[in-house]
C-alpha cells in the first residue's frame, strides 16, 4: 500500500471513529428505548388515521406513544419498539417517542383497545417524503453526477417496503440512475444477524432476510425503471449501523443500501 | 304508511313518466318496453345511448364514440365453439355486467339452452347434465360463473409458482374440485371458484394509474411488457390478467372456449369498444333524473371526467356529484326531496363517517395498523367510480372464514401456510376460505381471500354483489360492512348509504 493510500485509510478510519463517537454522544444525550410489548390502541378521533398507538415498557412501567412510527402496530401481536424519548406534546396519554420505529412480531397478545379518556390525539398528516402522483412531472437530477447511496431501513424480521416511507427513496435512486445513465446500481441487503437485546430477548435476523431485502429492493428498482442489466445484487449479515441515523442508528443495520454509480 | 299496492302504482306511474321522458330524447334508445337482452351475433346496431329500466330506476349505457355496428363485431359475435360472445355476459341493461335477474330471464326464455349456460363455466361443473336447473344452480341463484384457476398458480410467464400454502378441499358441493378431470388433483389440476362477472364499462377508470407504487404489495406497480406502462392492477378480481389484451385472451380461451387468441383485428375491435363504453344508473324511481336538481350522476359525466383522481375529503370528496341534493332547489315533490336529501347524506357519510377498520389484509397489513380509523372513502377513493387508486386487493371477509356468509352451496378450502413463511397477518397459519382470491394468482399466504374491489357504478342494474354474490341487495352490502367493522350505523344511515349506492 502506498503512503498516499495509507493516509487516506487512516483519515477515513479517524473520521469513522469520530462519527461513531459523535453518534454515541448523541445517543447518550437522547434517551433511546428498545423493548418488546403488546400494543394498545387508544380510540381517539381527530379525523382519519388519528388513533393513538401506545406501548408500555413493562420493565419500567413507562407508557410511550409510538404513533409516529412509519409502520403501525397490529392489535393482538407483540411489537418491538425502538425510539427516542422526545419533548413532543402529549396528546395520547403517554410520553412521545420521536423518531420511533415499531416492528410487528409474530407472538400473540391480548387485543387491548381503550377509550379516548379525554386525550385529543392529533390529525394525521402526510409525511413530507411521499411519492407524487404520476401526473406530476419528475425533476431529473442534473449533472455533474456523483456516486450516491440511498438507504432503505426495514422493520425487524421484515422485507416489506412500507408505503409513505420507502417509495420516494426508491424513486430518487431510480431517477439518478436514469439521469446519469448509471453504469452500475449496487443493491446490498443487510440483516442484523448478531441481533439486539430487548426485554430479555435476543432478536436476531437470519441471513436469508438480507437476501430477501436485497431482492425486494432490486425488484422495486426494476419496476421503477432501472435497467436490469445495471443491477448488482448482494447481501450480508452483521453490518455496521449508519451513524448518520443516530440516535436511531442500530435499527439501520436492517437495511438495503443502493449505490448508484454514474 | 304507504301500502305495497300504492307503492306499485306509484312505481308504474313513475316508470311511465320515465319512458315518456326517454321518448322525448331523440338520441336515446329506450328499451323499457322491449327486450332487455341485447342479442349476440345478430348484427343489431347498438345506439349511442341505451336506457333500460330496473327495479330502482334506469341504467344508461353510452357509447361515447357513437353507435356501434355489431354486425360481425368481435365483442358481439361468438368467437368460439360454444356460441358465446363477450356481450353474452356483459349486457347494456345490466351496466355491462350481468344480473341474476337477467340470467333467470334468459334461462326461462331459452329453457336453459342459451350459450350463457355453457357447461364449461355456466354449470356448477362441466360434467353435470346440461339443461337441469340443479346443474346451474350457482349461476341461476347467485349469478356465479365457475372460474378454474390453475393449481399450482402460474406466474406472468405461465410458469408454475411454488405456493406458500397447501390447499385441501374441505367441502365440494359442486363436485368439481374433487373431480378426476376438473379437480385440484385432476387431469386439468385446477381450483374451481365461483364469481360474478365484472362490468365492462368505465374502463378508463379501472385502468387508470394514479401513483406508481402499490402500497399493498410494497412494490412499484408491474409494467405492461408491451408498452412499458404501469398497470393498474384493478381489472380482475384476482389480478390474473392486468391488461385488456391479456384479459381478452384469457376470456377467449376460458369463457368462449376458443382455440388460440383473437386476431389482431378482432382484438382491436374488442378493445376499442371496451374503452369507449360507459354505464351508470341515470334515473331513480324516487329521485328522478340523476342529472337534475344540481346532481351530476349518470354515464355522460364519466365519459368526460378525468380518470385516476384521488378523492379528497375537503377539496374533492367522492360522490360530490350528489352533494347538491342536500341544499339544491326544491324537488318536484316531498318524496323526491326526501330521497335526494338521503342520497346527499349518504355521500357525506361515505367520506366522513369514521369507524375502526381492522383485521383486513390489504388495508391493515400495509403499514396503517390494525385497527385504523377511517371511512368508506379510505379504500373507495377514486373519484367518479369508487375503486382504489392503488390496486384494490383487499380481504373484507367476503370469502374467508370466519367472516364469510355461510354458503353450503359453495366449496370450502383449507389453506395451510408453510412453516417457512409468516402466517397470515390476521387469520393464522390455517385458513378456511370459499375462494382464495388473489392468492391463486400470487401463491402468497397473505393474499388468501383478497379480492380486487370493483367499480361502484351501475350497481342497481347488476345484483347480487361482491365477487361471490353474497349480498343480494344494496342494503345487504351496507349491513355486511356494518357487521364486519362494527360501525353501528343507524337505520337512517343504512338507508342513506343504500340510497347513495342505488343512484351510482
Amino acid at each position: 500500500m502506498n503512503k498516499h493510500l495509507h493516509g487516506l485509510f487512516v483519515a477515513a478510519a479517524l473520521a469513522s471513529a469520530a462519527q461513531a463517537a459523535q453518534a454515541q454522544a448523541l445517543s447518550s444525550q437522547a434517551t433511546f428505548k428498545r423493548y418488546v410489548t403488546c400494543p394498545i390502541y387508544r380510540d381517539t378521533d381527530a379525523g382519519r388515521k388519528s388513533g393513538c398507538w401506545l406501548g408500555t415498557q413493562t420493565e419500567t412501567s413507562e407508557r410511550y406513544d409510538v404513533s409516529n412510527s412509519p409502520d403501525k402496530p397490529l392489535l393482538g401481536r407483540q411489537m418491538l419498539v425502538e425510539g427516542v424519548v422526545s419533548n413532543e406534546r402529549d396528546v395520547c396519554g403517554a410520553v412521545v417517542l420521536q423518531p420511533v420505529r415499531i416492528s410487528v412480531l409474530q407472538e400473540p397478545c391480548p387485543e387491548v383497545l381503550i377509550p379516548a379518556e379525554g386525550w385529543p390525539s392529533k390529525p394525521s398528516v402526510l409525511p413530507p417524503n411521499v411519492i407524487a402522483p404520476l401526473g406530476v412531472p419528475r425533476k431529473l437530477p442534473q449533472p455533474p453526477f456523483a456516486e450516491q447511496q440511498f438507504h432503505l431501513i426495514f422493520d425487524y424480521d421484515s422485507d416489506f417496503l412500507v408505503y409513505q416511507s420507502a417509495e420516494l427513496i426508491i424513486e430518487n435512486a431510480t431517477l439518478l440512475a436514469q439521469a446519469s445513465k448509471a453504469r452500475r446500481v449496487l443493491v446490498t441487503g443487510y440483516a442484523d444477524t448478531l441481533g439486539v437485546q430487548a426485554s430479555g430477548r435476543r432478536l436476531k435476523e437470519p441471513l436469508a432476510l438480507a437476501k430477501a431485502r436485497a431482492e425486494m429492493a432490486a425488484e422495486a428498482l426494476r419496476r421503477m425503471g432501472v435497467p436490469a442489466d445495471t443491477l448488482q445484487v448482494s447481501w450480508r449479515g452483521d453490518p455496521a449501523p449508519l451513524q448518520q441515523e443516530a440516535p436511531m442508528h442500530e435499527p439501520s443495520k436492517r437495511r438495503v443500501t443502493i449505490t448508484v454509480q454514474p | 304508511m304507504e301500502t305495497k299496492t300504492m307503492q306499485h302504482r306509484r312505481w308504474r306511474a313513475w316508470m311511465l313518466a320515465l319512458w315518456l321522458g326517454a321518448a322525448g330524447a331523440a338520441h336515446a334508445a329506450d328499451y323499457a318496453g322491449g327486450e332487455r337482452w341485447f342479442p349476440v351475433g345478430e348484427g343489431h346496431e347498438m345506439p349511442r345511448e341505451l336506457r333500460y329500466p330496473n327495479e330502482l330506476g334506469a341504467v344508461t349505457t353510452v357509447n361515447a364514440s357513437g353507435p356501434v355496428n355489431t354486425q360481425g363485431h368481435a365483442f358481439f359475435t361468438p368467437l368460439g365453439p360454444n356460441g358465446r360472445a363477450c356481450a353474452t355476459c356483459h349486457q347494456p341493461a345490466d351496466a355491462m355486467a350481468l344480473s341474476v335477474a337477467t340470467i333467470r330471464e334468459r334461462w326461462n326464455a331459452t329453457k336453459g339452452q342459451d350459450p350463457l349456460f355453457a357447461p364449461i363455466d355456466g354449470a356448477n361443473c362441466p360434467n353435470l347434465p346440461r339443461g337441469q336447473e340443479a346443474s346451474h344452480s350457482l349461476l341461476l341463484n347467485r349469478g356465479l360463473f365457475r372460474i378454474a384457476r390453475p393449481w399450482p398458480p402460474r406466474d406472468d410467464a405461465r410458469k408454475p409458482i411454488k405456493p406458500e400454502f397447501t390447499l385441501e378441499v374441505v367441502r365440494d358441493p359442486t363436485g368439481c374440485n374433487l373431480d378426476r378431470t376438473y379437480g385440484v388433483q385432476g387431469q386439468e389440476a385446477s381450483v374451481s371458484v365461483y364469481r360474478r362477472p365484472r362490468p365492462v364499462a368505465n374502463l378508463k377508470y379501472i385502468l387508470a394509474v394514479g401513483f406508481p407504487f402499490d402500497p399493498k404489495n410494497g412494490l412499484p406497480l408491474k409494467r405492461d411488457p408491451l408498452t412499458g406502462d404501469y398497470m393498474s392492477g384493478n381489472l380482475l378480481s384476482d389480478g390474473r390478467a392486468l391488461t385488456l389484451p391479456l384479459q381478452a385472451h384469457d376470456a377467449m380461451r376460458t369463457h368462449l372456449q376458443a382455440q388460440g387468441n383473437p386476431t389482431p383485428e378482432q382484438l382491436k375491435q374488442i378493445l376499442d369498444f371496451e374503452q369507449q363504453v360507459y354505464s351508470a344508473q341515470s334515473h331513480d324511481k324516487w329521485g328522478g333524473a340523476l342529472t337534475e336538481g344540481g346532481a351530476s350522476g349518470g354515464p355522460e359525466v364519466l365519459a368526460k371526467s378525468k380518470a385516476g383522481v384521488l378523492q379528497n375529503a375537503q377539496r374533492n370528496p367522492i360522490w360530490k356529484e350528489f352533494l347538491a341534493w342536500k341544499t339544491a332547489a326544491p324537488a318536484a315533490n316531498a318524496e323526491q326531496q326526501k330521497f335526494r336529501e338521503s342520497v346527499a347524506r349518504g355521500a357525506e357519510l361515505f367520506v366522513k363517517r369514521m369507524f375502526l377498520i381492522s383485521g383486513s389484509t390489504g388495508i391493515n397489513s400495509m403499514g396503517f395498523g390494525s385497527p385504523v380509523l377511517n371511512s368508506c372513502a379510505m379504500c373507495h377513493n377514486m373519484a367518479n367510480v369508487g375503486i382504489d387508486v392503488a390496486p384494490g386487493q383487499v380481504d373484507l371477509g367476503t370469502t374467508n372464514e370466519p367472516w364469510a356468509r355461510p354458503s353450503p352451496e359453495l366449496p370450502l378450502f383449507r389453506l395451510t401456510c408453510n412453516a417457512n413463511v409468516k402466517p397470515h397477518p390476521f387469520l393464522g397459519r390455517v385458513i378456511l376460505t370459499q375462494d382464495p382470491g388473489y392468492a391463486l394468482t400470487t401463491g402468497r399466504c397473505e393474499d388468501i381471500g383478497k379480492i380486487t374491489m370493483q367499480s361502484m357504478r351501475g350497481l342497481a342494474g347488476r345484483a347480487p354483489y361482491f365477487s361471490n354474490g353474497s349480498a343480494k341487495t344494496l342494503r345487504e352490502i351496507v349491513e355486511i360492512y356494518n357487521r364486519r367493522y362494527n360501525i353501528r350505523l343507524t337505520d337512517q344511515e343504512i338507508d342513506d348509504l343504500t340510497h347513495l349506492m342505488s343512484v351510482l
